[in-house]
């Protein structure tokens, strides 16, 4: 069980057995590489960000109060520096290449058209206004699981509820305003 | 060209498929943690806390001798609050001071 492994690490680090730390890394470092991800659509700079979320964690791990678990207090402390960090970086949402190849590719080409798609509405999520861009990230990060997103973001169920609602709305507008 | 329904959007976030961290990324952030942990314990800004302090008790003796005690004039309540928040200030420096030190003798990862 994570949350036992989690906790007995900690105990661990902060008595001095720093290399116990590798296990709160090998745990955790695919979800935050990934969660990163989300937010900039480039894997150096996301392994970057990550890698810094586990420093700071490191630098913080007294700071954790048992009351909420391990991976709540890590999560926390990653999206706050990946929203800071993210600022300085915005994917291009759409290029004139991928413009070129959604319009000229045969409607028969199903796979391709998907995939492209895909890519764009992705990278568009990066470029809408931080409290949608976070709910929408966080929403489809843990398989559109309301609850535990609204409990990773700290927020009540009904507001992520209320973001997503609006995200999408101006989702859809700022992509319908690029591919017309 | 690009449907964008909500059901289309839900479909094209839903599947995003998840990356693998690259082979050296879990090495470099225990390189920069052991890196972190053998830093030498920051020396204690004893001389700034000592005279937020004596400032500190300056304001308040000020207050609590009054008319033309240490002060040529009552001190603004501004002050006092000045005087309390650097004394806050002061006590949350020394109580947040170093996160977890590498012991002597303990080897980083190779």
């Amino acid at each position: 069980m994570s949350c036992a492994e989690d906790l007995s690490d900690v105990e661990a680090v902060l008595r001095g057995q720093t290399q116990r730390f590798e296990g709160i890394v090998a745990r955790w470092e695919r979800p935050l590489v990934n969660l990163a991800w989300r937010y900039v659509r480039n894997e150096a700079i996301a392994e970057e960000m990550a890698q810094e979320a586990f420093l700071l964690c490191f630098r913080k791990l007294r700071q954790w109060r048992r009351e909420a678990e391990f991976s709540t207090w890590l999560f926390a402390l990653a999206i706050n520096l990946y929203r800071s960090r993210s600022r300085r970086y915005r994917p291009k949402i759409v290029d004139d290449d991928q413009l070129e190849l959604l319009a000229t590719t045969d409607p028969t080409e199903k796979e391709l058209l998907r995939e492209e798609r895909d890519a764009v509405v992705r990278r568009a999520v990066t470029h809408l206004p931080e409290i949608y861009r976070e709910s929408m990230i966080m929403y489809y990060f843990e398989g559109q699981d309301l609850a535990t997103a609204a409990r990773r973001l700290g927020l009540p169920e009904g507001t992520v509820k209320a973001r997503l609602f609006r995200g999408r709305k101006i989702l859809r507008e700022r992509l319908e305003r690029i591919l017309r | 060209m690009l449907e964008v329904s909500d059901e289309s959007l839900d479909t094209s976030l839903g599947r995003d498929p998840w990356i693998e961290p690259s082979p050296g990324f879990r090495s470099a952030v225990l390189r920069r943690v052991y890196a972190e942990a053998e830093l030498p314990e920051l020396a204690f800004p004893w001389k700034r806390f000592a005279l937020g302090v004596f400032q500190a008790l300056l304001a308040i003796g000020g207050i609590v001798v009054g008319g033309e005690g240490l002060f040529a004039s009552a001190p603004h309540p501004g002050e006092l609050v000045g005087a309390l928040i650097l004394l806050g200030f002061a006590a949350r420096l020394a109580s947040h001071w170093g996160g977890p030190r590498t012991p002597r003798g303990a080897t980083p990862p190779s």
